[in-house]
């Protein structure tokens, strides 16, 4: 019996036993990083873009950065400034001082532990976007602690945090200081260590850009084993590829390609939406003889653009706007967009001075991708309340060129407003008008807010700076921008991961991109 | 015969320079390159690191200086656009490009010379009227048309061949016979009239009445006099081609010269431009000059003049 009862026993132990390995072998199975994923997107890269000194501070150099690197703080999810190799930050009563408690045990890829040297080397090392203004701010910099990190500033700086994201600088995307020492910045360039959730594999100019699952990412093992971006200009090769299957993902799939796309039933349409807000700037407002200068006629120009139109040709999901600040921002406002309403415009156009309309001087269509399509259709809507226009197209160099230097005056300018905080977009929007013209009472306002160090006075000024903009029509807000794009039967879920407080346009986090069985 | 060498080898080194100079001038017009890479709302300050770090803020005459000594040593800078040495980039892209001209010239010159010969020779109106039907489609049509036909039919439709990038044989299909098919019509076209005006040569009608049969008198006798001026024309269409191929490039996402110059092009990458166009013009300069030798070698009258 009792021999019996111990057959009875083991046997049972055995078969738990074996359905446990077995549990925690499929477990173990599916964890490891499996697949290759390709994704089809519209634009390259620059070598430079793998190393964080390097790039300016446009979004789409943020990808290799996302890919191959970390940053201390960083858009993820829903938040704009998310803790991720800093666990937590202070800062000073005065601002000028700021400690940031680095995250234990983060590996570089090639096993390197980031400590706060590494971060400090970081810094000093940079040299992208925005690098004169920074650091020309900074007074020390140290590593009171492996995983303590010091930076003081000879001023108060409230705003340092909106500077260590994705529109601003890549200074806080931390690079290994012993690697670096020994390779050279040369051969970095060429095979980019860091401590995000890919090892750098493979880069082709202009072809493709390769990496390979990070297995000790802090945040989480990748769930793909290689991710394969590919740069392919051509809107029909995208489609033709991700119908084929040979990609995952393809980018930019507007006009055409999103109704074929809808067509499909193996395919599925998503967006990713951008923290840049399409605005029409009046760059002749400021010339007191040009029809510009009158509010009213800003007003009508306004109410005579059908927003809804724009977005449902070039942004679907994308939602019209009445002003600049990205949702969720504390001190940003948020305004209604102006209704489509062309006869009121005519109307305020008639009680301006110009029932038969006037010539609006030369219209400069932003450069690049679908704005020229975004101009023609605001052309149009001027033209339909009698304001013509001579539409300019430039390319990109040029654009900003002219942009910049002031001389688009006399006309009105597309303008992509793509900052961070509503700080950091009044701050670039104010920078570049002063070549056109000003409005003293909002430089007043500008320079008291910079001034102060009273969150609740800076909020209530910043306020008064909204307002402004919007009654006086400094420039027309329009939309949202959404990149429509096609998934694949391959990919799972919606690859993008980041569409809250600050969103990124493209498939990111790229350690929660995963295929299907 | 040595004289005549080498005042052709200066003649091609004095292009050589005529090409530097008008390259490195035509690259510095418009506005300034490095607001191409800057962030659209760079200070002055970072676009003045910029403009350091690729020696723009040199003067002309010591930017050009600097050009010419670099590039004798295949030193043609960093390229502005993709962050390494343009040198590098050409090199990777020049065998991609080779491949896909050599095998849209071979396309090209089947089908053209086939054509021709069919039109010439054929004594069925049909065959005659076909041919002409086709070149005058494949004049035309731009080959960024066939291409997207191509690709819409062969890859997306049919699912035959894949849609991009370089590969095996079945990559190479669409984007050669996409370049090929413009530049066959041509061949057939000058092909076909070439032969007829050998065919009514007198050796001609020699052969035939000594009972050759007409495979042999066109094959053999006509054929090769007549594809002289064919050959001349397909020689001078290779670096048309690297031109042409800049649409079915993008199309196919094939990583050549063609589309990386004209990339090059739309961001300012003036050390690609230049690395690009230098390397064009001493392939040409070279293979002129080795035809020159021949032709002088064969014709010693050439010499002379």
């Amino acid at each position: 019996m009792e021999t019996r009862k111990m057959k009875v026993f083991w046997t049972v132990f055995f078969i738990i036993m074996l359905a446990a390995f077995s549990f925690n072998s499929t477990q173990t199975v599916a964890k490891e990083p499996q697949g290759v994923m390709k994704l089809a997107v519209h634009f390259g890269s620059s070598a430079d873009w793998v190393d964080p000194s390097l790039p300016p501070a446009d979004m789409t150099r943020f990808l290799p950065l996302y890919f191959f690197h970390d940053a201390l703080v960083k858009p993820m999810g829903d938040k704009m400034h998310s803790p991720s190799l800093a666990e937590s930050w202070t800062s000073s009563q005065d601002f000028k001082v700021w400690e940031f408690k680095l995250r234990e045990g983060v590996k570089f890829h090639n096993g390197d532990v980031m400590t706060a040297e590494d971060v400090v080397f970081t810094f000093q090392r940079y040299k992208g976007g925005n690098a004169k203004f920074l650091l020309d701010k900074i007074d020390k910099l140290e590593a009171v602690s492996p995983y303590l990190f010091r930076i003081s500033f000879k001023e108060p700086f409230i705003d340092f945090l909106d500077h260590l994201i994705p529109g601003s600088t890549s200074i806080g995307w931390i690079v290994p200081k012993k690697y670096i020492e020994k390779v050279g910045d040369a051969a970095y360039k060429n095979n980019p260590i860091g401590c995000g959730p890919y090892k750098f594999v493979e880069f082709e100019p202009g072809v493709k850009l390769v990496g390979e699952a990070f297995k000790e990412f802090w945040r989480k093992e990748p769930s793909v084993k290689t991710i394969e971006f590919h740069f392919i200009r051509e809107a029909s090769t995208r489609f033709a590829m991700l119908k084929r299957g040979e990609v995952a993902f393809a980018s930019a799939m507007g006009g055409v390609f999103l109704e074929q796309l809808k067509k499909e039933p193996s395919l599925r349409v998503g967006g990713g939406l951008s923290p840049n807000r399409w605005t029409l700037v009046p760059s002749a407002q400021w010339d007191p003889k040009s029809p510009w200068n009158d509010v009213r006629v800003r007003k009508a120009v306004s109410l005579a653009i059908d927003r809804q139109a724009i977005v449902d040709m070039q942004f679907p999901g994308a939602k019209t706007i009445g002003s600049i600040a990205l949702n969720g921002d504390p001190e940003g406002l948020v305004f209604p967009p102006d209704p489509y309403d062309p006869e009121k415009a005519k109307q305020l156009l008639a009680e301006a001075g110009y029932p038969n309309g006037f010539d609006g001087g030369k219209f400069y269509p932003h450069a690049g991708g679908p704005n020229r399509a975004i101009g023609e259709m605001l052309a149009n809507y001027m033209k339909a309340i009698g304001i013509s226009t001579e539409t300019v197209l430039l390319d990109r160099p040029t654009f900003f060129s002219m942009r910049r230097s002031g001389k688009m005056k006399g006309g009105v300018m597309m303008e992509a407003i793509g900052a961070g905080s509503i700080s950091a977009r009044t701050n670039d929007f104010l920078t570049y008008t002063k070549n056109y013209g000003n409005y003293p009472e909002i430089d007043a306002l500008w320079e008291q807010y910079n001034n102060s160090i009273d969150p609740e006075e800076r909020k209530a000024l910043i306020g008064q700076i909204q307002t402004m903009f919007s009654e006086q029509v400094v420039f027309i807000s329009l939309c949202e921008n959404k990149t429509p794009a096609g998934f694949g039967p391959r990919l799972k879920g919606n690859p993008y991961g980041i569409q809250g407080e600050y969103p990124i346009w493209y498939p990111t986090p790229m350690e929660d991109l995963e295929l299907n069985e | 015969m040595k004289r005549y060498i080498v005042r052709r080898l200066l003649w091609g080194i004095v292009v050589l320079w005529l090409v530097s100079v008008f390259i490195f001038a035509a690259t510095r017009i418009g506005p300034d390159p490095v607001l191409m890479m800057a962030d659209i709302n760079a200070s002055a300050a970072d676009l003045d690191a910029l403009r350091d770090r690729f020696g723009l803020n040199e003067p002309l005459l010591i930017q050009y200086a600097t050009f010419v000594i670099n590039a004798l040593k295949g030193d043609f800078g960093e390229s502005l656009h993709y962050g390494v040495p343009a040198f590098d980039i050409i090199c990777k892209r020049l065998p991609a490009s080779l491949e896909l001209i050599v095998a849209a010239k071979v396309i090209s010159l089947s089908i053209g010379i086939l054509g021709g010969v069919l039109a010439a020779v054929s004594r069925r109106k049909w065959i005659g009227n076909s041919v002409r039907i086709f070149s005058f489609i494949g004049l035309s049509i731009p080959n960024f048309v066939v291409a997207l036909l191509g690709l819409l039919l062969f890859s997306v439709y049919w699912e035959l061949l894949p849609s991009h990038g370089r590969g095996g044989i079945t990559h190479l299909i669409m984007p050669a016979l996409s370049l090929g098919w413009y530049f066959s019509a041509g061949y057939t076209r000058l092909t076909h009239s070439s032969l007829l005006g050998v065919l009514n040569q007198e050796y001609i009608k020699l052969a035939r009445i000594k009972g050759l049969p007409e495979r042999i008198v066109v094959g053999k006798h006509a054929l090769k006099n007549a594809l002289i001026p064919v050959i001349t024309l397909a020689g001078m269409n290779l670096v048309v081609m690297v031109g042409a191929a800049v649409a079915v490039e993008t199309v196919f996402a094939w990583p050549g010269l063609g589309f990386l110059s004209y990339q090059a092009v739309m961001s300012r990458d003036f050390n690609v431009v230049q690395g690009v166009v230098l390397i064009i013009s001493t392939m040409m300069v070279l293979t002129n000059l080795l035809v020159d030798i021949l032709y002088a070698y064969i014709d010693p009258r050439i010499r002379f003049n």
